[in-house]
Order: C-alpha cells, then structure tokens, then sequence
C-alpha cells in the first residue's frame, strides 16, 4: 500500500466511527422548473385510440362505400374485437362471403343488414339460414392529409 | 393445477384471422425458403400432409388437392402470440409461456367452476384475436399436456373421445372410471417425455394409463419411465 502513495504522504488510517443522522428526505440541487408543477404526459396516440390492445387491429380502407360516415378510400380503421356483439348502428367489420367488409350494423324489427354509408351501394340483407360473422367494431378512422 | 392453452394449428389460425376464404380450405405454412410444412389445417392433416414434411415431396398430393400453400408470415405470427398470451393469462395467476403457440397457467388458488372459466377465457381468446385453442387442465404439466390433447383430438376428431371433453378438458373433474377410460383410449406414446423407444418398451398393452402414477405397481412400469423419463 505504502509503494503506491507519493512520498511524503501518510498513510490513511480510519479513526474512531462517528455515527452520522440520517436526513430522510430529498435536498434540492439547483433551481427547480417552474413548470414542474403543471407537467402534463403527452398525448399518445395509441392510449388515446386502443382501449384492448390485445383485441385491436388496424385495417386499411379499399373502396368508397362508406364515405358519408366519413370513411374513405386510403384510410386506417381501428377495429376493436372485444367491443361484440355489435349494438345497431356500430360501424362493423364483418365476413361475408369469404372477404371482410366494413359497413354499418343494422338490426331493427328481426332484420339485419349490412348497410353502406353511400347511396350507390346495395344494403347487404340477412334472412334466417344466412350465416354473418361480425369481426370487429370500428371505434376510430385515421386520415392522413401528408 | 395447470391449465396449458395451445393455439389450435397455430400459423394456420394466424393467416385464416386475416384472409376468412381460407377457411375450410386445406392450407399448409412452409418454413423459410419455403421448405418444408410446418402448419397444417385439420384438412391438410386430412390429407396425409405430414408435420415437417418437405414441400418437393408433397407438392404434387397438394395441387392435386387444391391445398394452399403460404410462405411463413412469422413477424404476424410472434403478434399473435402476443395477443393470445395476454389474453389467456387471464385464467389463472401464473403464466408460463412454454413456446409460440401453448402456455401454461397456474391456476393455483382460482375459486369457482374452473373448467367453466377456461371455456369462458377460451370463448374471449377466439373473439379478441381469431385464434381457437384447447385447453387442457389437469393436476401436472404432464397431464395438462395429455388433457389438451384430448381437448384437441375430441373436437377434430368426434368420436375418439367423449364429446363433452372437445375444446376443454379438465382431468382433474373426472371420475375415476372416466379418467380411466381417457386413458385407456389414448396411446402411451401421446404422454409428454415418452418418446417412440419408451412407448415400445410399455407397448405390451400400453395405453396411457400405464404412465400414470399410482396406476399400477412400479414393478408394473417399464425402468426408463421409472428413472423420470
């Protein structure tokens, strides 16, 4: 130990062990942000859109059937499964015929239909018999401009 | 108890939850490069396609059967593992995650009709995410493993097993006669760790009941099973 201190120094030696108190707490460094106080997080996109991240999936739009709901050719759907059985009215994604279709949930007097947001497309009618399997509910359409 | 939840001809299921005309279709999934089948849907077992079987030698079985044929999606499918584990984790308050497509659940201290919440979580599973599983339930991982089998076997195949075990099978809620004949209908070698050279050496009469401790006398068991194998 001695062969690594410069010449001329002691030799450190503890002396005789002094309790110290301890201060719980935290002692401030330096000034604090004046806007610490009314921090706030920032908006996140998923949180604000995805309420069951497991049962969530995003679809893009083909086709211009459901333009008067405000959906159009291009955008991002966020279509939540754990929102079933769909209620009248729900934007849904449904299966029909082998291919998935986005349109309105209807259910009014023991008819259902499929129903377009655009008057040049044909309502999809179910009678008994007919099978029609609802994948999801759409809970958002995202547009992008850029 | 340990439930094991394993997704039902996992990378199948996966593509079928996005393209539905794949449905009721043969489809197998290749392994990279395209090499060999390492899905198959209960048609392509149908079939003959076997697990693992390089694509150049049932290739031409396939076209002539219409089968379909994908290239693995397998960034898709680790996502819907996802989704499925965290969905299935829900049964219980312990979750192994054993491989992409099973886990198992520790259902120590869950209260209530367990084999009714294992239907209720399979029901959310096959809405949330698209995917079918079994589930298979039983007092050891082992016999969670052969419960989910059966669970498996009695809903693609009716009639190798009592009906109401299809999809969910808990073991544990049998009667002795019962969980005997399970066992009595199932092949040692489906047990988990014995392998085609221990299922030979149990196979004078083996069924599954031969490995199932306490069945019969130790004397009665084959020395390889008896070391923990």
């Amino acid at each position: 130990m001695n062969s690594i201190n410069p010449p001329g120094a002691t030799a450190f030696s503890p002396g005789p062990r002094m309790p110290v108190a301890w201060v719980d707490g935290n002692l401030p460094a330096g000034f604090p942000s004046p806007a610490a106080d009314f921090a706030v997080k920032r908006h996140d996109l998923n949180e604000l859109l995805i309420t069951h991240p497991a049962a969530t999936f995003m679809w893009r739009i083909s086709g211009q059937s459901m333009i008067e709901l405000g959906i159009f050719d291009g955008d991002i759907v966020v279509v939540n499964r754990a929102l079933l059985p769909a209620k009248h009215g729900d934007i849904v994604v449904a299966e029909v015929d082998g291919d998935f279709t986005v349109k309105q949930f209807w259910r009014r007097a023991g008819v259902v239909q499929l129903r377009p947001a655009n008057p040049t497309f044909p309502a999809i009618l179910f009678r008994d018999g007919q099978t029609m399997t609802i994948c999801g509910v759409v809970t958002a359409s995202i547009k992008r401009f850029k | 108890m340990f439930a094991l939840v394993d997704g039902n001809n996992f990378y199948v299921s996966c593509e079928r939850a996005f393209r539905p005309a794949l449905k009721n279709r043969p489809v197998v999934v290749l392994s990279n490069n395209d090499g060999c089948a390492i899905a198959r849907s209960n048609e392509a077992k149908a079939l003959g396609i076997r697990m693992g079987a390089p694509w150049f030698e049932c290739r031409q079985l396939a076209e002539e059967h219409g089968v379909v044929a994908l290239s693995a999606n397998f960034v898709l499918y680790g996502d819907m593992s996802d989704r499925m584990m965290s969905v299935a984790a829900g049964l219980g308050p312990g979750q192994e995650i054993y491989s992409i497509d099973e886990s198992f659940i520790d259902m120590t201290g869950v209260r209530g009709d367990i084999t009714e919440r294992a239907r209720r979580v399979r029901e959310r599973v096959l809405q949330w995410t698209g995917i079918p599983t079994g589930i298979g339930i039983a007092a050891t991982k082992t016999l969670a493993k052969l419960a989910n089998h059966v669970a498996k076997s009695a809903d693609r195949k009716p009639g190798s097993y009592p009906a109401e075990l299809a999809r969910v099978c808990n073991l544990a809620s049998l009667p002795g006669a019962d969980l005997d004949a399970v066992l009595q209908a199932t092949a040692v070698g489906e047990v988990w760790g014995v392998g085609r050279r221990i299922a030979e050496q149990l196979n004078e009469g083996g069924r599954a009941d031969r490995a199932r401790p306490g069945a019969a006398g130790p004397s009665d068991r084959a020395p390889a099973l008896e070391r923990g194998a």
